[in-house]
């Protein structure tokens, strides 16, 4: 299958520390990359220099051959990427629909002047948008409250309208940043089959997560980073078997994988 | 409603919202707005007709060319406080110089009417051009900046703005000022016969229709997915930019054209005082306008529109305090921005919302 993601050697450093360091990374088209790795491993920063937050310092990454390194963040979405925030990041004092409304940015067609005086094009790309928000809202089972400010939603509610409003850029590369962070365990089996469902429609996933449960029965391959740099890379069975893995999640050589994971 | 459906819907396996998604199963809260409402475009014409009929009778329920006048002052601060609304409340960038804008307007308009003898008209859509081009060089000077950093560098340029008026003066003729300005030309409007924008109602009728006009315009914009966009910046640029959204390009936006629309209020300030000073566009025409959107309700439509209204009558109506006018003002203005942080719209809305709860209507 074609690579959709490839990065090679990324690096960035905060001051006195090497945040990420010689990430190399191909995923597939179509397929489910973990990250994992202890905490301060680097996941996040990766993700922000991934999706545009941040700017490498060096290495290369490409998104379908499209080169991003030197990229905003905004001309990273117009080439197909979505990414979802550790810390919830939804606009809180809008409404559902409004938030997922603000995902479709990037797709409106309506001549200039009728956004001035509302026209037939106007009318018929309103009533589009609002339909495709609603099924994106129907698709995380948050139709009911597109009414209600995001604000007032419960914390794995707010995971789910993050995936809502970044799926409404129609995303080829789907980036979450911990999904299952705060979720209760049946929120977290709604996710994994939520995710499923959305690689089945054949957009690209990169999930950091901790939560390994979901890791080992939603990823094709799993990344494992530890101190800004790459671990090992595998498959969830592989990576359970990994010794260097359990080491970095426990701090000792203990050779019993089901202890750690 | 028409359109295909998104890719990402499975029609068949859509979970119905309670049943297939435990998420949605768990909430109890109801609903703030039903979901068919936030759906369905509002119906807006009568308000809009409400609102011509106001304009029409008003200037025969306030009689006097006084309180005409205060009229005219009171329909030009409808357009100030829109056109601050749009970048604070719309777009959340805080601009604490909006009157620099307003000025620029009544200068370039004034000085082509005066010193180069372009007609009213001409000179109306150059000082617009001028004031709009102003506010992009500063959303671009200002573009990195945020919160309280852009807040002190809009005021700076309002401050630069003054100190150029007060001292250019072979164009502006400084703090002497400029006099002897002249209202719009009289229209010939068919059967109503001529107006003369020297009567304070004619030009309220003028200036009162425009700002219908800019509040129709601003009222399409925020319900587009212009205003999507303005409000996703508001709310969380970061977020706003891993949608798309430009966030420089469109704060310039927002700026820019609210610089416009105050631009296009400073046409009409110079005609209808007679002079021209800088001292009328100084720091704390700003903080008035800030207050108008603040009082009213920031990021609501009708909410600048009722502060401009009530700030402008407010101090007239005081009249009968003497001294202590600007004390109550003040005092009121604080109490004000106390017990109804959210503006009078807001305050207005949650009253509506306990008469619903009590089934009084």
């Amino acid at each position: 299958m074609a690579i959709l993601l490839k990065t090679v050697d990324l690096r960035k450093r905060f001051g006195g520390v090497q945040a990420v360091q010689g990430v190399s990374l191909s995923v597939e088209e179509r397929s489910i990359l973990a990250v994992i790795g202890p905490n301060g491993a680097g996941k996040s920063t990766l993700m922000n220099l991934l999706s545009g937050v941040y700017q490498p310092d060096a290495g290369s990454l490409e998104l379908a051959g499209h080169r991003m390194a030197g990229l905003p963040a905004h001309r990273r979405a117009r080439l197909g990427l979505a990414r979802t925030f550790q810390k919830i990041r939804l606009f809180r004092q809008l409404s559902l629909l409004d938030n997922v409304l603000a995902g479709a940015h990037l797709h409106h067609q309506i001549p200039l002047w009728q956004y001035a005086l509302p026209a037939g094009r106007f009318w018929s790309d309103w009533a589009r948008s609002r339909d495709e928000a609603m099924a994106l809202l129907e698709f995380v089972g948050l139709a009911g409250r597109a009414g209600e400010r995001a604000g007032a939603l419960s914390y794995g509610e707010q995971r789910l309208l993050e995936i809502a409003r970044a799926l409404a850029t129609r995303p080829r590369l789907f980036m979450l940043d911990e999904p299952a962070a705060g979720l209760n365990a049946s929120e977290v089996g709604f996710l994994l089959e939520r995710l499923r469902e959305i690689r089945a429609r054949g957009i690209t996933l990169v999930v950091v997560e901790h939560n390994m449960d979901l890791v080992m029965n939603l990823a094709d391959r799993v990344f494992v980073m530890d101190r800004g740099v790459p671990l090992f890379e595998g498959t969830p069975a592989a990576v359970q078997r990994e010794s260097r893995v359990i080491e970095a999640y426990l701090g000792v050589d203990v050779n019993r994988p089901e202890v750690a994971l | 409603m028409s359109g295909a459906l998104p890719p990402l819907t499975p029609p068949e396996r859509a979970p119905s919202a309670a049943a297939a998604s435990p998420v949605a199963a768990s909430h109890a809260l109801p609903s703030s707005e039903p979901a068919e409402r936030v759906l369905r475009p509002p119906l807006r014409w009568p308000g809009y007709v409400a609102a011509l009929l106001l304009i029409a009778l008003l200037p025969f329920a306030l009689k006097g060319a006084y309180w005409q006048g205060i009229l005219v002052v009171c329909a030009m601060n409808v357009l100030l406080a829109m056109s601050l609304n749009l970048v604070i409340g719309d777009c959340g960038q805080l601009n604490l110089g909006q009157s620099a804008f307003f000025a620029i307007g009544a200068y370039v308009s004034t000085v082509l009417l005066k010193s180069h003898g372009w007609p009213f008209w001409w000179a109306v859509p150059a000082a617009i051009l001028a004031a709009g081009a102003l506010g992009l060089l500063l959303a671009a000077f200002a573009a990195r900046l945020r919160g309280h950093y852009l807040g002190i560098a809009s005021l700076g340029f309002a401050v630069i703005v003054y100190q150029v008026l007060v001292n250019w003066e072979s164009v502006t003729q400084g703090v002497r000022g400029i006099y002897g300005i002249r209202p719009p030309p009289p229209m010939t409007l068919g059967p109503l016969g001529v107006i003369e924008f020297s009567n304070p109602a004619h030009l309220f009728y003028l200036v009162a229709l425009i700002a219908l006009l800019v509040y129709g315009v601003l009222d399409n914009l925020m319900r587009s997915p212009v205003g999507e966009t303005l409000r996703s910046i508001r709310e969380d640029e970061i977020s706003a930019a891993s949608l798309g959204v430009n966030p420089a390009r469109w704060k310039a936006f927002s700026v820019g054209l609210g610089a416009a629309i105050a631009g296009l209020a400073g046409c009409f300030y110079p005609g209808f005082v007679g002079t021209l000073v800088p001292d009328a566009f100084s720091i704390v025409e700003s903080f008035t306008m800030l207050a108008m959107v603040i009082v009213g309700g920031l990021g609501t439509r009708v909410g600048p529109v009722i502060g401009a209204v009530v700030l402008t009558f407010l101090p007239e109506l005081l009249r009968d305090f003497g001294d202590w006018r600007l004390m109550v003002y003040g005092i009121a203005l604080t109490l004000c921005v106390l017990f109804m942080p959210g503006g009078m719209v807001q305050a207005w809305q949650l009253v509506r919302a306990r008469w619903a709860r009590q089934g009084v209507h």
